[in-house]
Formats: structure tokens, sequence, C-alpha cells
């Protein structure tokens, strides 16, 4: 289901269920339309490609988008670019950094030697900013200056219920709910939590939300997060960085 | 400000150190790339039973960014590698392979896990799936029918291509995520497994897949052979080497694995620890040196390790609190007045 969310953003997404659990978790792509232009970023995975592809040329039409920025080489965010360059032949597909083939991409790429800074796509100006939420090391994050979103991939991401795949934050009725984004914090997407330090890692992105001051974040695992629920979602997300902050245990290493 | 990892301040200082020019800077940050391009090494056997397939990619920017900072370890005017690897492990009555290198050298790891194979006269029982990255699995699918890690449309080009998957009736292995179904990772196929899941390839290799210290994607699946005692522990231990030190132990290059080289690799890796505790990471490597003798390492990105273990644990100890203080690399040479267009 296609959403708009602001004058030129556009929401798209499919979701995958939880195994033994009534929840899911949204694969999202965004479409930016400028000046006559399609910029969309991120491609999904395979697995969802009819669904992600559908949703795609209910916004640009069956000529599709003119560029495809990834925002990282790996396949759950890639794993649809030479699919879907086939599909749409005139369609730029563009990823910050890393090689092509290497990462899977069977179509030639532009890319930047850099994974920071000011960038300009279809004459869209955004930033590559940094990475406070990472997995993979070619992760990138970016802020669109024209509508103040920031797309942030791993980061801001939660699960959802089974009646909840197609609203954003602000149609929630009690807000995005704690054990929701605390169990997106976990080994399936966000390793690293486990050794977690809350204190920095809530600062630097605090720091960052003052320096951008975006009015919508627009997570890959997840719904746009509007408004002021973005506060909210980082009274959550401190609240679960802090419980694993204290609750560190090493694995049983030679007692499995 | 410990954690606060502004990328231009950090370019300032190297660039400085290196004698680099802002010019020179400039150019480097404005170049277009394509990526690099990769090949695959003659397979090495390693220790007894243990074979290493070595892609090894080529870094154009890399090697200019070396040359301009001429790192000790750096050898100019030979190409930049970040290896690669793949292990095929052979026991008494079955072969294991762990990972499969990436789509870039598709026919010559299928063609070097066959001949492999063959000499051995075993059968390639196990293929283990480390983490859903295409650098790392990219070729499962060439090599067991049942391993969809790349678009079906690619994998019906390779129905015709490669015969090796029919040949093979390997098991898939990968790790069972805890909150996801498995088709998110590609896992849908594959026998899903927990650390501590051990398998006896015979003649007293066993290997047990363990939980990873440092990881890049997850879900990830680190082993432990106990035959060698040896520890393959994928996305960490890396770094880089020069052209004409490909296939090698790390022993055997002409200068000792530097700190520098060590984070020329894992510094761009582990971005995420700047978040984090460094004590947790430590701690957690200590327990696993605790619990498993370790004699040899094999990692994903990097020569692998049979001497002076303990100096390489230390150097990736080193790694986490060098890290922690001063930010990761990746992000050098930023200027912010800097605007890179790529309208098409």
């Amino acid at each position: 289901m296609v959403r708009q969310i602001t004058d030129s953003l556009y929401w798209i997404h499919e979701c995958t269920e939880a195994p033994d659990a009534d929840h899911h978790i949204h694969t999202s792509l965004y479409i930016i339309e400028h000046e006559g232009s399609y910029i969309l970023l991120d491609d999904g995975p395979f697995l969802h490609a009819e669904g992600l592809k559908e949703q795609v040329e209910d916004i640009t039409g069956p000529e599709g988008p003119d560029a495809n920025f990834i925002f990282k080489p790996h396949t759950p965010h890639s794993g649809n670019a030479g699919h879907f360059k086939e599909t749409w032949e005139n369609m730029e597909v563009v990823f910050p950094i890393g090689g092509a083939k290497v990462s899977g991409i069977p179509t030639p790429v532009t890319g930047f030697d850099e994974l920071v800074g000011p960038i300009s796509i279809e004459g869209r100006k955004m930033s590559l900013t940094e990475v406070p939420v990472i997995d993979v090391q070619t992760t990138t994050w970016v802020f669109d200056e024209v509508d103040n979103v920031w797309f942030t991939l791993e980061g801001f991401g939660y699960f959802h219920e089974g009646n909840q795949c197609n609203l954003v934050s602000n149609e929630y009725g009690e807000g995005l709910e704690y054990n929701y984004i605390d169990d997106y914090y976990a080994d399936d997407f966000v390793a690293w939590a486990k050794y977690v330090d809350a204190e920095r890692t809530v600062s630097r992105i605090m720091g960052l939300l003052d320096k951008y001051e975006p009015e919508v974040i627009a997570p890959a695992h997840g719904a746009p997060i509007i408004g002021d629920d973005i506060d909210h979602y980082m009274r959550q997300f401190a609240e679960s960085m802090e419980v694993k902050d204290e609750s560190f245990e090493l694995p049983p290493y030679g007692e499995y | 400000m410990v954690f606060d990892t502004n990328p231009s301040e950090v370019s300032e200082s190297e660039g400085e150190e290196s004698g680099e020019t802002e010019q020179q800077r400039d150019e480097i940050h404005s170049r277009r790339i394509d990526g690099p391009d990769s090949f695959l090494n003659e397979p090495t056997e390693l220790t007894e039973g243990v074979y290493l397939l070595e892609e090894c990619t080529i870094n154009p920017h890399l090697r200019e960014l070396k040359a301009a900072q001429n790192p000790q370890w750096f050898k100019r005017g030979h190409e930049f590698h970040t290896p690669i690897n793949t292990y095929l492990l052979v026991g008494e009555d079955e072969a294991l392979l762990f990972d499969t290198s990436s789509p870039n050298v598709r026919d010559a790891i299928t063609d070097g896990v066959r001949e492999i194979l063959e000499k051995e006269d075993v059968e390639l029982s196990y293929l283990v799936l480390s983490h859903d990255e295409a650098a790392h699995v990219g070729n499962a699918y060439p090599i067991s029918r049942e391993a969809a890690m790349v678009h079906p449309d690619y994998q019906e080009d390779a129905d015709d291509t490669y015969e090796l998957q029919e040949e093979l009736h390997s098991t898939l292995i990968a790790r069972k995520p805890s909150r996801v179904a498995p088709e998110f990772h590609y896992f849908d196929d594959a026998e899903l497994v927990e650390p501590g899941h051990t398998i006896d390839l015979g003649g007293g290799r066993v290997v047990e897949f363990i939980e990873p210290v440092w990881q890049d994607g997850a879900p990830t699946l680190w082993m432990y052979d106990q035959k060698d005692k040896g520890l393959y522990c994928v996305d960490s231990y890396g770094f880089p080497h020069c052209s004409g030190d490909c296939g090698k132990w790390a022993d055997e290059l002409e200068h000792r694995v530097s700190q520098d080289q060590m984070m020329e690799y894992n510094g761009r890796a582990f971005r995420y620890i700047p978040n984090c505790n460094p004590w947790k990471i430590i701690d957690q490597h200590n327990h696993l040196y605790d619990n498993y003798d370790i004699e040899h390492i094999f990692p994903a990105h990097g020569q692998p390790i049979r001497e002076e273990i303990d100096r390489y644990r230390g150097l990736m100890d080193s790694m986490v609190e060098r890290i922690s203080r001063d930010g990761s690399l990746g992000t050098e040479y930023v200027s912010a007045e800097e605007l890179t267009d790529i309208s098409f």
C-alpha cells in the first residue's frame, strides 16, 4: 500500500511475519519525487520483489524511477537492484561505496568514495549523515533537506502487530510500543546492542537529532515516525538501551 | 567527546600526518567509482584437510589513499587487496564448506571446490552460510540448489550453467533467527542451528558453531574446529594485503602485521564500536579464549594466522579501545562544503 508522507515523499512497504508470534517487521522503501524525477530509496529483498514493484509503478507509472539509491549493498536492501534495472532500463543504480558484483548486484552502479557528506541525486540535495545505528560497514543514512526527512535504515526500527501494517506512527492509538522497539534491538537486526553503552548511544543520536531537526524519520524496518512521535520513540529507545546496558551477559562458551 | 566520531576532525589530523594536501584529498573524494574488481587465487591447503579459496578484491581507491599515507605495510606500486575467504574442511567421512565468496568469482569457486572434492574423494555434506551477505555467500546457489541468495532471475540463468549443484546434495547450515522468519535472511531452506550445535566430519574433525564476538550483518555464525583448534571468525581478525602476498599465512608476510594494518579493515568493519562499552567486547573476547584452545585463526577478510595468536588477540582488543576512543575509519576526507553531484 502506497502512502504519501510529505509533499514529495512516498512510503511503500511489505511485511514479514515473525515465527511463533503475532507480529510483523516492515521492509520499507521510499520514493522522492523531485522536479518530475523519481528517486527510489533501497529496493528490498527479492522475497518482496513483485509487491514492491507494483507499488513503485503506482507512483511512477510503468517507466519506473529515474534513480535507485541503495543505502547499503546488502541483499535485504539491494536484492532487487538487478531485477528492477532490467524492468526499468533507464533507472540508474547508485550506492555510496563498495563493489557491485562483489555485493551481489549484477548491474553497473555509480557510487561515491565516502560515506559521509553532501550529495545530490537527480538534483535533489541531500546529505549522507553519520550512522549511529549500524550493522554492515557500508551502511549510509541520508537526510533530505527539502522535506526534513531522515532516512535511517536499521535505525529507528520496530515490530508491529498484524493489523498495523499500513499505519504510520501517529496512527498507533497508544503510540509505538516499548516491547516492539526493545525486541527490534536484538540479534536479528542490531546485534551489537548487547554491548551497548546506553549513554553514548542515546547522546549520539540526540546530538544528530538536534543538528538535523528532522520532521519525519523514515526507517527501513518500521513505518515513518512523524513529528512528536520521534521524541516518544527516543524515550522508549533510551529505556531499552539502559536495560540492555545493565543486563549484559557473557555467552555460555563451552557450556552449550 | 569520547564517542563523537566527527569525521572531518579525524580526517584533518590523519591527512596532516600523511603530508597529503587539501587538493589531493578533494580529488580522492570527488571521484566516482564502480567498486573493486576481484579474482580467485589458486586454492591452498593450509593444514591437513583445510583448504583456503581466497578471493582478492582489488581496490584502487584505497590503494591511492594508502600511497598517500604510506604506512609501513603498504608496498608502493602494488595492488591493495581485501580478501574474501572461503574455507573447505575435509574430514574422514564428509566435507564442509564455510561460506562461498562473492558472485564475482562464481566460475572459479565452483571449479575450485569441485577439484578439491575430487582430489579428496569426499562428498560436500554441509554448506555453512555464516550470514546473509553476498560477499560471503553469493555463490551458495551454484553450489547448492537449495540456497537462494540471489534474485530468482539470476538463479534460473545459473541452472543452465552450473552442474555442481546437480552433483552435490549438501545440507545448508545457517543460524536460526530469533525474531523474524528465516526467509527474511534467505535461510528458509537451511537447517537452522544455534550456537553449540556440532557436526562430526570424521577423523577427529568435529566443528562447533559458536556465538560471535564481532559481527557485521546479523544473524551470524562463527565456527570452531576441534581438530586444528581453529577459529573461523568471519568478519573479525581481518586485514588487507598487497599483491604478491595472496594465499600466504600471516607469518609469511614480509612485515609483521601491525595494528594500523588491522585497523585498516577492522576500523571500517566495526563502525558500531563507538556505541558500545569496549570492556564488554573485550570481556567476551577473553571469555572465548578462556573456553577454547585456539591455535589457528581463519578470518574471512585476512590472511590465516598460526603464530603469535596472543599478539593478534591483543591487536583486536587494542582495536576496540582505539575505535572506542577515536572513532572508526571509513568516513575520512569529508569536506562539509564539498558537493558531489551525480545527476544523471
